[in-house]
């Protein structure tokens, strides 16, 4: 029997976060709401995970992360809180899309459930971050890109002519946006990224080697224009 | 004990490595000036995302100068403030998770503590007691200095740090960011006298500074003549001048009021040659001496993080559940290093 790989997830990545420990095929994990304080937090959930599970430090395969998009300082935190614990421990970094964690989510909520799944960010200054993701019918995976991940303001135009089904807290922010929603299945419009639906992500990465070193836990921001050059005083 | 100090307070990535019996191990450094320089000023945003590049190839290399590992790390300080809120939280997550990995203990110190401690790292430090000019882009403060986290604040600038107005001045005057450097370069070549600023303050009792005055004169004098080369190089120079003389005014003031001998000068402005030379000759005057860090050392850098967290947590002293980073931490809420204390939750 194979017991599959330990792997911790954090994320951090919008006005929460979040923890999860996959070992031996089970998933558990912590999330709160909490504007501040994400590193101490998110090391409190690993020690609380790794106690649980009778697992020391050292039993952990590899650090999976959500690197965005997302809140600046949210997706840093988890990204150098990442770095710390797998150049520590010797181990390798996997980056998870929040977006992805999202989809994951959507997907285990509706499993009966066909057609795309788009997820939405509010990105604050007017704009999404949006990404649209296909169903896995087979795997523990549930779901899988679909072209790339943008920024920009919400328009229905930018999402599937297809039915589709919503999920993100972007929904709530622009609800214009839910209508094409709902024809599938009930949006999860409130949704926030999830550390324990990223795991699964996780381990077929580990298990397929896309697996990279602790500096480059780095984040993925979308938003790069984030300052305007000098001139005069 | 080897402590692993990280600085990310600001536009520099600094980290060290210092052993409690040998000293200063190994250093690096990555400066983001010439990231920041298009903007005329630091990016808060920007800053924060190189050092979340910048922090574990840093870490690497100065391990790999030490020849050291990982594992034989016993401690990790990093900078918990004052300073830009989203670099302090890239350089703390990091700490934190490296020290939770190795299982060893991890400390926020504080920035301006560090540096008021940096000149220890020389091979003739100061003993205690003694009077500290802090002088930085965010910082202006004459601290008495009992021991390790025992400050008394005599004096602080009231608006603009002095790093601050050199800057300012700089920007005024076409150079380039950031000021300091090059303002006393061309300080150097500039007339003295023709024109004479006002020394903020120096007719009041007490010991703080106020800068924005100088730099609305400087501002007054660039729009009332001329730039040309020799007007801007009169206007460094007397600019310089007010500032140092400010300085040497307050400093020796601060000596005779608190009895000391011994004048520590920290921070960037503290690598001004200029106002180097004038404060030894004041410190001297009063019997004693001044004390700088090296160059390195007056801007900011690892070493002196690592050496501050050496000082408390060789004591006992670490981190307990979670700890805030302080964008704005005042220097006199610090107390001498107390076992398992910690820097607790304020």
């Amino acid at each position: 029997m194979t017991v599959g790989p330990v792997i911790i997830a954090l994320d951090a990545s919008a006005q929460h976060c979040s923890a999860a420990l996959l070992s031996k095929g089970q998933i558990r994990g912590y999330k709160q709401t909490q504007a501040r304080g994400h590193d101490s937090l998110l090391l409190g959930w690993v020690e609380a995970l790794l106690a649980e599970a009778e697992l020391s430090r050292s039993a952990v395969d590899a650090f999976a992360f959500a690197q965005g998009p997302g809140s600046f300082t949210g997706v840093r935190i988890a990204s150098g809180v990442t770095q710390g614990l797998a150049f520590g421990l010797d181990r390798p970094v996997i980056g998870l899309s929040s977006l992805q964690l999202l989809a994951e989510q959507a997907a285990a909520a509706s499993p009966d459930a066909e057609g795309l799944i788009v997820s939405l960010l509010d990105a604050r200054m007017g704009e999404i971050y949006g990404g649209v993701f296909s169903r896995m019918m087979t795997g523990d995976v549930r779901t899988q890109p679909v072209g790339q991940e943008w920024l920009g303001t919400p328009q229905i135009s930018d999402l599937p002519t297809s039915p589709w089904l919503g999920v993100g807290e972007g929904f709530s922010a622009y609800p214009e946006l839910q209508a094409e929603s709902q024809r599938i299945a009930p949006g999860l419009f409130d949704a926030l990224p999830d550390a324990r639906f990223g795991l699964q992500v996780a381990a077929s990465r580990y298990q397929s080697g896309q697996l990279e070193p602790a500096h480059q836990a780095q984040p993925i921001y979308l938003r790069n224009q984030v300052a305007k050059k000098a001139g005069g005083l | 004990m080897i402590i692993l100090g990280l600085e990310t307070t600001c536009d520099e990535t600094g980290i060290a490595l210092h052993d409690a019996a040998a000293g200063l191990l190994a250093h690096r450094l990555f400066s983001q000036v010439k990231l920041h320089a298009e903007y005329g000023g630091v990016v808060p945003e920007l800053a924060s995302r190189d050092h979340i590049r910048r922090i574990l190839p840093l870490v690497e290399q100065t391990l790999a100068e030490a020849e050291l590992q990982p594992c034989d790390i016993d401690g990790v300080a990093y900078a918990r403030g004052p300073g830009l809120a989203g670099a302090l939280l890239a350089g703390a997550a990091v700490a934190k998770g490296l020290a939770w990995a190795l299982d060893r203990p991890v400390l926020g110190v504080h920035h301006m503590e560090a540096h008021l401690l940096a000149p220890m790292l020389e091979a003739d430090p100061p003993a205690f007691p003694f009077l500290a000019l802090l002088v930085s882009g965010g910082h202006t403060l004459l601290v008495e200095v009992a021991g390790v986290g025992r400050y008394h604040v005599l004096g602080e600038s009231l608006d603009d740090a002095a790093g601050e107005a050199f800057d300012k001045t700089a920007k005024l005057l076409g150079l380039p960011y950031p000021g300091g450097p090059a303002l006393e370069k061309l300080a150097a070549v500039g007339e003295p006298g023709r024109w004479v600023f006002p020394r903020p303050m120096v007719d009041r009792p007490g010991l703080d500074f106020s800068f924005s005055g100088l730099k609305t004169a400087v501002v007054n004098a660039v729009h009332n003549t001329t730039l040309d080369e020799a007007a801007r190089a009169a206007i460094a120079r007397a600019f310089q001048d007010a500032v140092v003389d400010t300085f040497a005014i307050k400093v020796k003031r601060a000596l005779v009021q608190t009895g000391l001998k011994r004048l520590v000068v920290a921070g960037g402005v503290g690598a001004n040659t200029v106002l180097r030379e004038r404060l030894q000759a004041v410190a001297g005057a009063a019997g004693g001496r001044a004390y700088y860090p090296r160059l390195a050392f007056c801007t900011d850098n690892g070493a002196m993080i690592a050496y501050a967290g050496q000082q408390r947590l060789s004591m006992g002293e670490q981190d307990v559940g979670e700890v805030e980073v302080r964008p704005r931490w005042p220097l006199g809420e610090l107390a001498a290093p107390l076992a398992n204390a910690g820097l607790g939750p304020v």
